[in-house]
């Protein structure tokens, strides 16, 4: 498999990431002004919120061997950017992955920071790209943060990539509930208890 | 007091026994979404949609098919604007490729000054320069008795602005172009390690300057032209 498959593979990954957050954030938006709407959030969040931590582990997993793949293997250097991107991901991949195992809901706040830490680098890093003479009047081969290293669809490049995979994890994450609150929601509450079983 | 009212889904539901003899509803699972299965079958249909987007940017790389042949030692690598440069008064490499639409073209130790600029696609300043030169070279000849040859080199086809000859075509570009070949083999004979590359070189074939990064029109007609005026056949 090519590169440039390789690349158009993630890259339509990320097309299919920003629908995600983009269908996310217009549900909730919406649900504040609409029940109907709320009643859809509320479905579409009840068939994912069981899955949601092992679900951004897989992002953070993937797009962390997405990684890997362009510099062992495609032989693309990263930035220095790049690499405060890759202090942010990697350490999702792990923690997330133990918290999924664990069913973990706890880990929310410490992967939400590193999720926004990550994002910032990369907005900063992606604005970059897009206004070069910032920092470069000649591209170098060896990878200036400057420089678009890969372009596809006319918008994703790999800070874009970071982008969108910090923020489909942040929606997982806030809609990620314990196994306890779950199963609160199967049982009808006035039935958990008899009447003479109850105190 | 039992209670009158219970759930029609509760009174429906299978019993287990509690310490009062009563039945205790059991909990009833929600049917889930097979949200993995659906994630893997998911990632199937997208490298398949992939593995056919990118089939016509690979076979459509110029860069692959294109054969280059150096002759000569290679430059040392180019140095940053501004440093010392240990390649000037080395004999430049002869370079035999050739264009988009497989016409010849060659870099020759022959008799007469060059400048020989070294683009690629991807790369932002190259594609101010580009322009630049074009825009002068439509109001001021290449002056008389030297050349100016471009090489468009390190294609890549993830990269912005793919494929080069596109690019070019849609500049207006009028200049020789040699296709580099994959391994980027005339870049690297010429030292390149930043774009846009000018190697300008007098009329024995050596080395006078070379630089990297944006050079404006003016100043390369001004080279040419001082080294067309120095030139032992003028």
């Amino acid at each position: 498999m090519s590169v440039d498959t390789l690349t158009t593979f993630f890259a339509l990954l990320t097309v299919l990431s920003n629908v995600a957050v983009v269908v996310a954030v217009v549900l909730w938006i919406g649900g504040l002004f609409s029940p109907a709407v709320a009643e859809v959030g509320a479905r579409l969040r009840d068939s994912l919120s069981g899955s949601a931590l092992a679900l951004a582990w897989s992002v953070a997993a993937v797009s962390m061997a997405g990684s890997l793949y362009y510099s062992e293997i495609a032989h693309i250097p990263p930035c220095l950017l790049c690499w405060y991107q890759r202090i942010a991901m990697y350490p999702l991949a792990i923690i997330l992955g133990i918290a999924a195992i664990k069913k973990d809901v706890g880990i929310r706040i410490y992967a939400l920071v590193l999720a926004g830490v990550g994002t910032i680098i990369a907005t900063y890093h992606y604005q970059l790209e897009r206004f070069p003479d910032q920092t470069s009047i000649a591209c170098r081969l060896d990878t200036p943060c400057s420089t678009t290293t890969i372009w596809k669809f006319h918008y994703v490049s790999f800070p874009f990539m970071a982008i969108s995979g910090f923020l489909v994890i942040a929606v997982l994450l806030m809609i990620a509930r314990a196994p306890q609150e779950l199963e609160g929601d199967d049982v009808d509450d006035e039935d958990a208890l008899l009447p003479e079983e109850r105190g | 007091m039992a209670k009158k009212s219970r759930s029609k889904a509760a009174a429906s539901q299978p019993t287990k026994g509690s310490a009062t003899g009563r039945k205790r509803p059991v909990r009833k699972k929600k049917k889930s979404v097979p949200v993995f299965p659906i994630l893997v079958s998911v990632l199937v249909a997208l490298g398949i949609a992939a593995t056919v987007m990118s089939r016509g940017g690979s076979s459509g790389n110029p860069a692959a098919s294109a054969k280059v042949t150096v002759t000569g030692g290679g430059l040392s690598k180019a140095p940053e604007q501004g440093a010392a440069d240990p390649a000037i008064g080395a004999q430049i490499p002869e370079v035999a490729g050739r264009s988009f639409d497989g016409k010849d073209v060659v870099i020759r130790r022959d008799g007469r000054p060059k400048a020989i600029l070294f683009v690629t696609h991807w790369c932002h300043v190259c594609r101010q320069e580009v322009p630049a030169v074009q825009a002068w070279l439509d109001e001021h000849p290449v002056p008389e008795g030297t050349d100016i040859i471009s090489v468009a080199t390190s294609t890549d086809p993830s990269g912005e602005n793919y494929p080069p000859d596109k690019w070019l075509e849609r500049e207006g570009w009028q200049l020789p172009v040699m296709v580099d070949d994959k391994n980027n083999s005339a870049a690297g004979a010429y030292g390149l390690q930043a774009f846009p590359l000018w190697v300008f070189s007098d009329a024995d074939g050596k080395v006078v300057m070379r630089v990297s990064g944006m050079f404006e029109p003016e100043q390369v007609w001004g080279v040419l032209e001082q080294l067309a005026s120095s030139s032992p056949t003028k």
